[in-house]
């Protein structure tokens, strides 16, 4: 009789004890795995509200009047438009989305409009990610709430901007902010409208530090640009900032809390009904020993079984766990929810769940093979 | 030969200190049916359990067919109990998932064929209980299993701890005769018994009192 065969025979014999500790494994490994694909798409979805809330980083030229700028809300001096291309060429850099801007004031019809040019988004080698900004073409305008109210323009018509045709390619609705009176244009007919050409008003960036706030991310950005742009300083619009950072963290907390719980839990679980098992049978062992099994034999009895079922129970439980996040997650996350099980979420708890059962039965493992077998085999025990 | 030396083997209990072997000395020679009788507590079964290698004294020897027990590696003191010595108990201790046949199975190799395992419980009169499990024999029938199982590796010794105490007289005088007839081939046998009942298949019978040989009754 081999110790495989004396295991399965057993789990056929106490289907009670095999049925709590494969349910509960197959429970802890469905809930991990909802947790951790509902908790990628809760980050997703947290990713795109937070970059939603805009850039947090604005690098403009070290020789802005800084009360000029707050009061229009953009810096009149201009940096080398190169300054973004020298960024995004850097590695190791602590922004992403980076868009260069020249701003200037123009009047229209007696109306001031902030004429802004974007430039395409950049982002430092390794970092490419979606685009945030929407993209101007050339020839073409995006127009804010109020300035295409006052222009009379609506989608596809034609304006005229500094002397020069431009389509408008978008309007958009109220903001409430300065966006409303904002008209958008490419930076390259920007800078030829403001006669600007090569020069840009300013960067715009999101730190992607993600720490906390009050760990200062702003002290390393800063050395970073000195050495890289000693002409620009940044500004960061702290509110953004500190409440992408918090959002991240209590995402990230609440997995590093949860998950780890899911999984103690478990392990204890297992080595209760572990215990209970050794308990149940130690005649059995104390009748193994005096038929010479070793202590190794008798603890592959335990160590087996709890591998059996973890294997079982993690095969179910990822079976159970990636339905529920499939048939969940577009109710929850309908933007965000790939629909999708990342295969590391099936392949994982199929090896760590064997081994994190085995491992919770060790101790009663160890408690079966150095039990007095005196203790159990005399008559009057 | 069988010969444990000096043997002594203290319990603690609480703040006392119990002496189930007091210096014990005792020889079984080869092909012996010796019977060991003595009242509860009086360390039969701790004697037996040294002698088997499953308990060991807090001094003094054990030899078996020249090897020092507890002088042997843990894996070399399996192998002695897998390969030379059959325990039988009072209260059978067969494994409760598995069927006769593999319960007799359990004490052999694994190279050894069922057919054996079957012969054997035919002799045990067990013809046709193959495949039962233990819950569902009887006492008796539950004993000459953990007797099979005992015997089905040839074992040169066995040690049978009161093995029917459980038993009514009938099934315990069939329980004997199978001890009986191992010894006539030749086997070491050391019974424990309480009852005098067994006294007339051993050789010698020898008293247990306060953890030391009191007597030699015959």
């Amino acid at each position: 009789m081999t110790v495989k065969q004396m295991i399965l025979r057993e789990i056929r014999h106490r289907r009670v004890n095999a049925a709590l500790a494969f349910g509960g494994i197959a429970a802890a490994v469905g809930l991990f795995v909802v947790l951790y694909s509902e908790g990628r798409d809760v980050q997703r979805e947290t990713r795109r509200i937070t970059r939603d809330m805009g850039f947090n980083l604005r690098i403009i030229p070290a020789s802005t009047d800084m009360v000029r700028f707050w009061i229009d809300g953009y810096s009149q001096d201009t940096l080398p438009e190169d300054s973004v291309h020298a960024l995004a060429r850097t590695k190791g850099l602590s922004y992403n989305h980076l868009i260069a801007q020249l701003i200037g004031a123009i009047k229209l019809d007696g109306h001031t409009f902030l004429l802004t040019g974007i430039s395409d988004e950049l982002s430092p080698p390794g970092k490419k990610k979606p685009p945030m900004q929407r993209v101007v073409p050339p020839g073409s305008l995006t127009l804010g709430f109020e300035a295409a109210r006052h222009l009379g323009a609506g989608k596809g018509e034609t304006v005229v901007i500094l002397g020069r045709r431009f389509t408008v390619a978008e309007t958009l609705g109220e903001a409430g902010t300065a966006d409303d009176v904002r008209i958008w244009g490419a930076l390259e007919d920007v800078q030829a409208l403001l006669d600007l050409k090569g020069r840009i008003s300013e960067i715009k960036a999101i730190d992607c530090l993600c720490t906390l706030p009050e760990n200062d991310p702003l002290t390393p950005l800063r050395a970073q640009l000195a050495e890289l742009l000693p002409e620009a300083r940044l500004v960061q619009q702290r509110l953004i900032a500190d409440a992408r950072a918090r959002q991240r963290t209590l995402m990230r907390d609440q997995q590093a809390f949860l998950l780890p719980v899911v999984i103690i839990a478990c392990a204890v679980w297992i080595a209760v009904l572990a215990t209970l098992n050794v308990r149940q049978r130690h005649e059995e062992i104390g009748a193994l020993r005096a038929l010479g099994w070793a202590s190794s034999r008798i603890a592959g009895l335990f160590l087996g079984k709890a591998v059996v079922l973890g294997t079982l129970g993690a095969a179910v439980g990822v079976a159970a766990g990636a339905g529920v996040a499939i048939w969940m997650g577009p109710d929850i996350f309908p933007s965000k929810a790939t629909g999708r099980i990342d295969p590391v979420l099936v392949g994982g708890p199929l090896i760590l769940a064997p081994l994190l059962a085995a491992a919770a039965s060790l101790v009663p493992a160890m408690l079966a093979v150095t039990q007095d077998p005196a203790v159990t085999l005399r008559g009057d025990a | 030969m069988i010969r444990a030396t000096e043997l002594v083997k203290t319990w603690r209990t609480g703040n006392r200190e119990v002496r189930a072997l007091d210096g014990l000395d005792l020889e079984v020679t080869p092909g012996e049916f010796l019977c060991l009788h003595g009242p509860s507590g009086s360390g039969k079964t701790t004697l037996l359990l040294a002698l088997g290698g499953m308990q060991r004294p807090t001094s003094g020897t054990v030899t078996v067919g020249g090897d020092d027990v507890y002088g042997l590696s843990p894996a070399d003191r399996c192998r002695l109990r897998a390969e030379r010595i059959g325990f039988v108990f009072q209260l059978f201790h067969l494994v409760p998932y598995l069927s006769v046949v593999e319960n007799v199975l359990l004490g052999a190799s694994a190279a050894t064929p069922v057919e054996d395992a079957d012969s054997l419980l035919e002799r045990l009169g067990l013809s046709g209980r193959g495949h039962h499990r233990p819950a569902e024999l009887s006492a008796g029938e539950r004993q000459r299993v953990a007797i099979g199982r005992a015997l089905i590796k040839r074992p040169s010794l066995l040690l049978a701890d009161e093995p029917t105490g459980n038993l009514d007289p009938a099934h315990a005088t069939a329980v004997l005769d199978h001890l009986k007839a191992f010894h006539d081939e030749g086997g070491t046998v050391v019974l424990v018994s309480h009852s005098r009942g067994a006294d007339r298949l051993a050789d010698r019978v020898v008293s247990l009192s306060a953890g030391r040989l009191m007597e030699a009754v015959s």
